[in-house]
């Protein structure tokens, strides 16, 4: 098995309370967390888990349309981005996630931008 | 009976950890809720989940008890409170008795045993691959034939075919004078031939070094020989270019053994085909042989 950060930061149960934890300080912010007044947070958790984790070099997940699609109607704007960018680093700093890892973690998911964004 | 007198006997409740309210079986006015419930439906009411604004016990009576539901599973979102509870109600006397299980734990190992199942389930897959594919040539290996023909055989009751064992002639030359990465051109070069010019009737393998084997699967063995024949025609007009850029053509040597006639396992069958290319070989090799005329 390829050596990577998925591997490296223990699968999908670690992954899994980093993710916790990330949405535990979403709902704490303003910007943020009228996104989710509705939202089945356990379903988003997993969901996340595993998308966060296929950026790790975990197994694939989610296609960038498949994830265009279930932003389109969220009206994420790049605020909200820059805000969850913030709170995803804090989160990774929080949870032992080392600086350079975390970087690159936040550098695949910049590529993913365009797909949850609205324009 | 009073509500007071209610309370006095479920008091009890309150030593209890999980949430617990008890309400009239039939007006589903509320008898008693231990302290539990109460820090629960507190932080139900805060959570930033909760798109009503209605109470817990609201929630329960319509959606458990009027809805008449086994169970009602609700996530409790309040920034640092993260709960899911499931509530169930059982009716005791003229009492209603609903209590909620914490399954957050649950939840969260029954999404991380699935996807980790699922993991497995993919390594397991591309272990069998691994172990099933020549790394080099990329089409299925001794392992793979042998798995697939005892698959065929007992899958179909008219089950025929045919084997050809096929060898690259003269390949230890070109591993000699060109070296192993050219020899490794070769065989890679040859394997991507047959796969190109066979189809869903055929199964094609490495079984090792220079060696192949085709198996032409219920076709009659006049066909299956012409087949072999055709390919080696076809193989003669591959050029490869050798590392000092000269063109240098590839042929083989094939024996041919039909199922039934000249053997009904694997290993006899390739076995016969082996004498039937030993005799190809002997005669100046490029060219076909069938065991029952060698």
């Amino acid at each position: 098995m390829e050596s990577s950060l998925f591997i490296k930061y223990g699968g999908f149960s670690r992954i899994y309370k980093v993710i916790e934890k990330f949405y535990d300080n979403i709902l704490k912010s303003e910007t943020l967390n009228a996104h989710f007044k509705h939202t089945n947070m356990e379903r988003l958790i997993h969901h996340q888990t595993s998308f966060i984790s296929s950026l790790m070099g975990g197994p694939d997940y989610i296609s960038d349309e498949q994830l265009a699609q279930a932003h389109k109607n969220l009206g994420i704007n790049l605020k909200d981005w820059q805000e969850m960018i913030n709170i995803l680093s804090l989160t990774f700093s929080e949870q032992g996630i080392s600086e350079d890892d975390a970087k690159q973690v936040i550098a695949k998911l910049e590529t993913k931008r365009d797909f949850i964004v609205c324009h | 009976m009073s509500l007071e007198q209610n309370n006095a006997d479920y008091s009890v409740l309150n030593y209890l950890q999980l949430p617990v309210v008890v309400l009239s079986a039939n007006e589903h006015k509320v008898v008693f809720q231990n302290n539990s419930f109460q820090l629960v439906a507190q932080h139900y009411l805060d959570a930033s989940n909760n798109p009503t604004n209605r109470s817990l016990l609201q929630l329960i009576i319509s959606k458990l008890l009027e809805n008449d539901t086994d169970k009602l599973e609700v996530e409790i979102n309040d920034a640092s409170y993260r709960h899911i509870f499931r509530f169930t109600a059982n009716v005791v006397g003229e009492h209603v008795i609903v209590e909620g299980e914490d399954i957050t734990e649950l939840k969260r190992n029954q999404f991380l045993f699935n996807r980790t199942n699922t993991l497995l389930e993919d390594y397991s897959k591309q272990m069998f691959e691994l172990a099933h594919t020549d790394q080099l040539t990329n089409v299925p290996n001794r392992r793979a034939l042998f798995a697939k023909f005892s698959q065929l055989q007992s899958k179909h009751e008219e089950f025929s075919c045919t084997v050809s064992l096929i060898d690259l002639d003269h390949f230890k030359r070109f591993n000699d004078s060109f070296g192993h990465d050219f020899g490794d051109q070769v065989l890679v070069t040859f394997a991507k031939h047959v796969k190109d010019s066979i189809d869903d009737t055929c199964y094609f393998a490495r079984l090792g070094g220079e060696e192949f084997c085709l198996i032409q699967i219920n076709i009659k063995d006049t066909f299956c020989f012409a087949n072999t024949e055709k390919l080696l025609q076809t193989t003669k007009t591959i050029k490869l270019m050798t590392p000092d850029n000269s063109n240098i053509g590839m042929s083989f040597s094939a024996g041919v053994a039909v199922y039934g006639k000249d053997g009904i396992s694997l290993d006899e069958l390739l076995n016969n085909a082996d004498k039937a290319l030993y005799i190809a070989k002997e005669n100046g090799r490029s060219r076909v042989v069938n065991f029952e005329g060698a």
